[in-house]
């Protein structure tokens, strides 16, 4: 009988995504509380930062992203949460 | 002496010449202990995103101000006392390059002229 020879195949994962790039790698990299267009392209429609796994944002542009949502809510011009 | 980009938030039902005499007499304080206001924009009379005591609307005006930080603490100090401001936010910035700001020219606002 031959051994079967049973090797133990890595498990694909089952939700490969595409290696999305940072949006802010560009040129356009300067993140500013004022320009609120750029800004609401990041918060959800509940009005909450979305994570960076899934906007695909580097971490030290994520971490200027959510200061300048903070700032732009303390003046009110972001609401904290949308009903 | 080091930058500061401030933003102050003014309660609605303030007129516009109201609204100046204020923010003038702030640039006072500032000019007085020989600080600079390099620039200063009033975005209009904006809806805000949430209810602050009680108003829905509010003057913002923003100045680009250069002074020592221990001046910046006097006033603030004042901005606090003032009844008419509402809000304000104080920020240390680098450079300035002296352009106007995003929110002057996206203005939907119905300006408060």
């Amino acid at each position: 009988m031959t051994q079967l020879k049973i090797t133990k195949e890595a498990v694909r994962k089952p939700f490969q995504k595409k290696r999305k790039s940072c949006p802010f790698s560009g040129s356009k990299s300067k993140i500013d509380y004022k320009d609120l267009k750029t800004l609401n392209k990041f918060v959800s429609e509940r009005g909450k930062i979305i994570p960076s796994r899934i906007s695909a944002v580097s971490a030290k542009k994520q971490r200027e992203l959510s200061k300048a949502i903070k700032r732009a809510r303390y003046i009110g011009l972001m609401p904290y949460v949308v009903k | 002496m080091p930058l500061y980009e401030n933003v102050i938030i003014c309660r609605q039902d303030i007129t516009k010449n109201q609204l100046d005499v204020i923010i003038s007499e702030f640039k006072n304080i500032i000019e007085n202990d020989n600080g600079k206001i390099l620039t200063e924009e009033y975005w209009g009379l904006k809806s805000l995103a949430y209810e602050i005591n009680k108003n829905k609307k509010a003057h913002y005006t923003m100045l680009i101000l250069e002074t020592l930080p221990e001046k910046i603490e006097e006033y603030e100090r004042k901005l606090r006392l003032h009844e008419d401001v509402i809000r304000f936010m104080t920020i240390k910035i680098k450079t300035f390059d002296g352009k106007q700001s995003i929110m002057v020219e996206t203005n939907d606002d119905e300006n408060y002229k």
